[in-house]
């Protein structure tokens, strides 16, 4: 039962999220000529057919033991293809994913404050090592030389206006433009 | 003869310094990403898209479709050589490729994958040059039940002809769909799931669902599971050789059948080079000559998957530049860029002389970067084979950065950031779930345009769906595609099955 409920779980978590979606849908304001279908009718329809997909494969999940979904056309090749990989490969691991998400998220919200050149060489860095990678010292050099790197390339050959973060992180980004010759 | 004329005077475009250099940078990039692991060719042209905002159209597409060629091909190296697909496209190559290899032919087998890439490549491209301005001018009378016709047919062949679960691959697709839908309409302006967030009025970019489902979401998942080394076996010396005239004249069906394959597979809206390489495998394990040998190491198994990858190039581009609508994942992002830089692909592009000459332009860099990767491929082996040796951590990290940097260029909007970051969360838990992310971008990519011709069609046609089945052309097209979506289930109750 146990293993049933894992395998409807997905399928019931969608199916909420596409009633919910339903509702908000069918609330969506619009001015149009009567009788002419409005901007709710296409999500709702591609809702129907989610909630209908969803509502077959939970009811086959917790009514059927050991139910198979139909396969696409190439499922015994791309079956025949999951074991293939030659790379020998340590334990998956929770951990590092979590930090690696961490460090992604971390970014996103420094980035404006640190600016693009420290906060881009601190997340390398981060990201390096929580890969896996144990020379803390060529990580370092990967992460500054590379942030350097799409400085120039990006701020001074594609013209892309990168941020510059605030505070005194904005003074070193300025400072670090002008060394580069980036007005 | 005026396609050849125009060809001709593509030919000589191509021949300037800043296309000429764009053409020679898309080669090896597209090489390096292919064989990197951790890297895909979408994913590679994903990350190239930055550099060409700051060029002009033609040289900004040159570069970004050598990346897609030459992916098709890169990936071969490691698949035969180490047993390491650098791309889903690779997979096949490990059964016959590296069966050959194993058995002290590795020379042998990249031979046949470099005559089935140039061969692929080039009947491709000669397809695509006879059939896109014809296609176009067809194009330029189909209306809207047509246009949303055959973008159904694209969602639903993505759907069916997937390796994984219908179900599971149809509720990829609604949500890549409904996610198309957050902003603001386009037919009647008003607000859809935006819930009082700024950053969802403007809608959600299917660059931004692409980079991150495909780029972030596949890198958390390589973290999960944890970098792997690739080490060679005794596969023989790193040099290619060549096959005979005579060895070539055996697998000329193979060739042909291939070809037609791949650009058949490549026009489909939504079917990329993976699904043309699988589907050429398998027809050649059930039409072949040497069928009952498949998997031992023959050419024939090398030769197939090769040439349908390379040749789903030319067919993927029909599409694209003829009507707008990308057929693969990479064509999709070359439309991004054509929209970044103003100039939107269609029926009209060849009625515009300034388009149609970089159209042209952009099929004669295609013939000479075929020419050009497999010449690199030929003779730059050995220095391919050692990119293997970076690791995977590095890339990773790198391959994030670009991303960002990718995202955020295209509407110098931060907040996007965070959604390309919550679709790498997404892609992940695809991945782990088995929800296959192909038809979730598909959806994102092609949802605004078919829910466009249908609202079209209906307000033309007063709210009157039949139309759609009436009409000729749409009436076959849907068929066609309600074809497509039962024939997995038909198949599963048959219990037929293609096999390796």
């Amino acid at each position: 039962m146990k293993r049933r409920l894992a395998r409807a779980a997905p399928y019931a978590l969608l199916l909420a999220i596409a009633a919910g979606l339903y509702v908000k849908a069918a609330h969506i304001e619009y001015t149009g000529p009567e009788g002419r279908i409005g901007p709710d009718f296409w999500p709702r329809a591609i809702l129907t057919l989610l909630a209908a997909v969803c509502v077959y494969e939970l009811a086959k999940s917790l009514l059927v033991a050991g139910a198979q979904s139909a396969g696409g056309m190439l499922q015994n090749l791309m079956d025949a293809a999951a074991g293939t990989d030659a790379e020998p490969r340590p334990q998956p691991s929770s951990t590092r994913l979590a930090l690696g998400i961490g460090a992604t998220l971390g970014y996103v919200l420094l980035v404006d404050v640190l600016g693009f050149f420290v906060s881009t060489a601190a997340f390398l860095f981060a990201f390096i090592l929580v890969g896996g990678y144990r020379r803390a010292g060529v990580a370092a050099v990967c992460a500054l030389a590379g942030s350097l790197a799409m400085v120039v390339v990006f701020m001074k050959v594609v013209y892309i206006s990168l941020p510059l973060g605030a505070g005194p992180f904005r003074a070193v980004s300025i400072g670090l433009l002008a060394l580069l010759g980036v007005r | 003869m005026a396609i050849l004329s125009q060809l001709i005077a593509g030919f000589g475009h191509v021949f300037t310094p800043v296309n000429l250099a764009m053409l020679a940078i898309g080669l090896v990039l597209g090489l390096l990403v292919a064989v990197l692991p951790g890297l895909t060719l979408v994913m590679g042209v994903v990350l190239a898209l930055p550099f060409t905002y700051a060029m002009d159209v033609t040289p900004a597409i040159i570069l970004l479709t050598a990346m897609y060629v030459t992916g098709t091909y890169g990936g071969a190296f490691t698949a035969i050589l180490f047993r390491v697909p650098g791309e889903p496209i690779d997979v096949p190559l490990l059964w016959d490729g590296y069966s050959m290899a194993r058995r002290g032919m590795a020379a042998k087998a990249l031979g046949w994958t470099l005559l089935a890439a140039f061969t692929g490549g080039l009947l491709s491209a000669c397809v695509m040059v006879a059939f896109a301005e014809p296609v176009a001018r067809v194009a330029l009378e189909l209306s809207t039940p047509e246009y949303f016709a055959i973008i159904f047919f694209g969602l639903t062949s993505v759907v069916s002809l997937g390796g994984g679960s219908v179900a599971n691959a149809l509720i990829s697709l609604c949500l890549g769909l409904l996610v198309s839908t957050v902003g603001v309409d386009d037919t009647y302006g008003s607000e859809r799931f935006v819930f009082g967030v700024p950053i969802l009025a403007d809608g959600i970019e299917y660059l931004l669902v692409m980079v991150g489902a495909y780029g972030i979401g596949e890198v958390f998942t390589r973290l999960y599971e944890g970098y792997g080394q690739a080490s060679a076996a005794g596969t023989g010396k790193l040099s290619t050789e060549l096959p005979r005239w005579r060895e070539i004249a055996t697998v000329k069906a193979t060739l042909a059948r291939s070809s037609l394959i791949g650009v058949l597979v490549g026009v489909v809206p939504g079917a990329g080079a993976t699904i043309a390489s699988f589907v050429s495998y398998g027809a050649e394990g059930q039409y072949g000559r040497r069928r009952g040998e498949m998997g031992t190491g023959i050419p024939e198994g090398i030769v197939a998957p090769q040439t349908a990858a390379t040749s789903s190039v030319g067919g993927a581009m029909i599409p694209l530049l003829t009507m707008g609508i990308p057929g693969s994942g990479a064509t999709a992002i070359i439309l991004g860029a054509f929209l970044l830089h103003g100039v939107q692909p269609g029926p009209q592009i060849f009625t515009n002389p300034e388009q149609a000459q970089m159209a042209y332009t952009v099929f004669a860099s295609l013939f000479l970067g075929v020419i050009g990767m497999c010449l690199l491929g030929y003779f730059a082996i050995k220095l391919l084979v050692r990119v293997l040796d970076f690791p995977e951590a590095i890339v990773s990290a790198f391959v994030v950065m670009f991303c960002f940097i990718g995202a955020f260029a295209a509407r110098n909007n931060l907040t996007d950031l965070y959604v390309i970051a919550a679709f790498g969360v997404i892609g992940f838990l695809f991945e782990r779930a088995r929800f296959p992310i192909a038809p979730l971008v598909l959806g994102s990519i092609l949802g605004p345009l078919a829910e466009n011709t249908f609202m079209t069609t209906m307000i033309s046609f007063d709210n009157d769906w039949t139309v759609f089945f009436t009409r000729p052309v749409s009436g076959t097209v849907l068929a066609l595609a309600l074809v497509a979506l039962l024939l997995p289930v038909v198949r599963q109750l048959r219990g037929r099955k293609i096999t390796p």
